[in-house]
């Protein structure tokens, strides 16, 4: 057998105008999709040409996708964000209630356990971004930042100003609702952070494998029996456990908005789980249990 | 790979492909084999965890063996050998493609083995490693061919709708030729208005199943924005009702829609005649603009009366925790006409440009 070398030879093509592309150097990596269909999917940066199903002429497609934003700086832009701005009207910062307000506290005691509860959630997500979570993609496109910074800037505003606000007006329970709301969302906070510190441990660091999730030692994973992706459900019940302690309605809006997106979600991984494993236990639900 | 010379079979990780055995000899050596110029067998043998594809295909002898034209693309180079020189899909036509499977993690353009007459494959299709994005081309194929139901049913409303606005114009008209002044029109026609621009709200039911190609949100926003001009403001308004601008977008409306919905029916019966084209796609370059006018000097000549009435506002405390001034929501909606108007607008020169100047029509809405 004789060895001989073979030549490729690559011709990259707009995906758009079919015309040819020489250079690919006025792009940077991360906004380059190469792909062999023009409609298709992206190759990876793992792949290798000669693995390819390709003869000796590959035809490439070249597609820009745009400004890219690293995951990290958008979670960490869009989480300091509610943090800071609830704050702010917990503090009543001037020009946002009447001027005689200014500098004051609220009366009720609600009000600073709502405090309390929406900081720590924002800086569980903030260290969880920092330390715990390990991304599959290392950027999006750049116009998410706006996009999700609003969403998340935009609600948390919303809603503090009603819960700061001088005439607000505690739970109608009282003491019951408000114990009972905190014991839902401190549970939901500890599931949620158990759920995602069982999925980096799935993933060794820098790699990129997928593996399905199971329940382990610590009974909040044990959840995993029943749902793919609990992270979002415990995600809800925090959301609603916060509703119910301080019984404002934009915090209600807040959680069906985010249960709908977070639905679309969890039922895209379930079904990407599906497909990836022949193996994947019948009995999970995307969200929720057996219903969702 | 497994190579039985006597049966003239190949088999190459499970695929079982059929060859004439004659051009069946040295596994290591690739070859060309023209046979009757439409019949040649060419493979590589297989490359570790490479995907062995081999173009093959087999003398169509009139036996009844079906000319097996499988073929698979061939990686190049295989061990240093003249690489194959692998002919592409469309030279080809439309042979089924066979893979081998299971080997190869990444998505192959492959269909599944039982096409192929004479090859068997055990495994399914390559897994792919994306999250899940193979059927979205599936999805985003609607139905092309509605069914006759479908067809029958949007020829009704589309008709019933044209009716409708037609009758809103001639009463609007006969009201105006008998009493001279527009006060009171909006009384006489009001009913008839509602139940025909709340209807509406079926179009996007219709976007929503399919049978109608448009984006739902495009069209559940422009519905919405006009049955909330109807309710919230002419109609629940009364002051307004005898200013000018609400004749202006009634009549801008009225024209609108009697031109669409025609121009719809006629398209379902494929016959549309010249000027109701033409009427859909240049009178709304006048229109359009009138229409926002007439619709925003309304919500203008509204806002006093909302603030001094405080109606549809909700003030704290109340046990909700939340507040709704009516007042800026409609503020906020006099200023969304800024980003939107201009985006529907050029939206439908676009159209104009593609169904007027010969290209292919592309039914969709505005």
């Amino acid at each position: 057998l004789k060895h001989s070398v073979v030549f490729f030879e690559v011709e990259i093509l707009d995906a758009k105008t079919k015309g040819k592309l020489c250079f690919l150097d006025k792009w940077y990596p991360t906004r380059q999709s190469i792909r062999l269909d023009a409609k298709g999917k992206s190759l990876k940066d793992e792949d290798v040409l000669q693995h390819l199903p390709v003869g000796t002429t590959a035809t490439l497609y070249f597609r820009d996708l745009g400004a890219q934003i690293s995951w990290v700086t958008v979670f960490l832009t869009e989480y300091a964000g509610p943090l800071l701005l609830y704050l702010m009207f917990y503090f009543r910062v001037p020009f946002i209630y009447a001027p005689k307000y200014d500098f004051t506290t609220s009366k009720h005691w609600v009000v600073h356990l709502a405090c309390m509860c929406h900081s720590f959630h924002y800086m569980k997500r903030l260290l969880e971004t920092l330390f715990v979570h390990r991304f599959s993609h290392g950027t999006m496109p750049l116009r998410n930042i706006f996009k999700n910074c609003t969403y998340y800037w935009g609600f948390a505003a919303w809603m503090a100003y009603y819960i700061n606000h001088p005439l607000y007006t505690p739970p109608i329970y009282g003491e019951q609702q408000i114990r009972l709301a905190l014991v839902m969302f401190l549970f939901c906070q500890i599931g949620n952070f158990s759920i995602h510190i069982a999925l980096r441990n799935l993933r060794p660091p820098g790699s990129k494998t997928r593996k399905i999730p199971y329940p382990t030692k610590n009974p909040f994973t044990w959840i995993f029996l029943l749902v793919s992706c609990p992270n979002y459900t415990y995600e809800l019940g925090s959301w609603l456990g916060f509703t119910l302690m301080t019984q404002c309605l934009p915090v209600a809006f807040f959680t069906v908005v985010g249960f709908f997106q977070m639905t679309v979600w969890a039922k895209g991984k379930h079904r990407s789980y599906l497909k990836e494993f022949r193996d994947y236990p019948p009995l999970r639900s995307p969200i929720l249990p057996f219903v969702l | 790979m497994v190579l039985d010379a006597q049966n003239s079979k190949i088999s190459i990780n499970g695929c079982i492909l059929i060859a004439p055995s004659e051009l069946v000899s040295d596994p290591v050596v690739s070859k060309r084999h023209p046979i009757h110029h439409m019949t040649w067998l060419y493979f590589l043998t297989q490359i570790n965890t490479f995907d062995v594809f081999v173009d093959a295909s087999v003398n169509c002898r009139p036996t009844g063996h079906s000319s097996f034209s499988d073929k698979v693309r061939v990686p190049a180079g295989a061990f240093g050998h003249a690489p194959p020189i692998v002919p592409r899909d469309s030279e080809r036509g439309a042979a089924p493609w066979v893979t081998t499977p299971c080997a190869a993690p990444r998505p192959v353009p492959a269909v599944s083995c039982d096409r192929a007459p004479f090859s068997t494959c055990p495994g399914t299709m390559a897994s792919s490693e994306d999250d899940g994005a193979v059927d979205e081309k599936e999805t985003n194929n609607r139905r092309r061919n509605r069914g006759a139901i479908a067809t029958a049913w949007l020829t009704f409303y589309n008709i019933a709708m044209t009716a409708g606005w037609l009758v809103l114009a001639i009463t609007m008209m006969r009201f105006y030729l008998q009493k001279g002044t527009h006060r009171g029109l909006y009384r006489s026609i009001a009913k008839t208005l509602k139940f025909f621009q709340t209807a509406a709200l079926v179009e996007v039911g219709h976007c929503a199943i399919g049978i109608v190609r448009t984006s739902v949100i495009v069209t559940g926003v422009q519905v919405c924005s006009r049955i909330f001009m109807v309710w919230f403001i002419a109609s629940s308004i009364r002051q307004v009702q005898s200013e000018e601008s609400v004749i202006l977008f009634l009549v801008v409306w009225t024209v609108t829609e009697i031109s669409r919905y025609s121009y719809y029916t006629f398209n379902l019966l494929h016959q549309v005649p010249y000027f109701i084209k033409w009427a859909r796609y240049n009178l709304f370059i006048v229109l359009y603009p009138l229409g926002v006018v007439g619709e925003l000097l309304t919500i203008y000549a509204a806002l006093p009366i909302v603030r001094r009435t405080a109606m549809y506002s909700l003030r704290l405390p109340n046990k909700y925790n939340v507040s709704f001034d009516y007042y800026y929501f409609l503020i906020i909606a006099m200023l969304s006409y800024i980003p939107l108007f201009p985006q529907l607008f050029f939206h439908m020169l676009r159209q104009r440009r593609k169904v007027l100047h010969g290209e292919v029509i592309v039914e969709k809405d505005d």
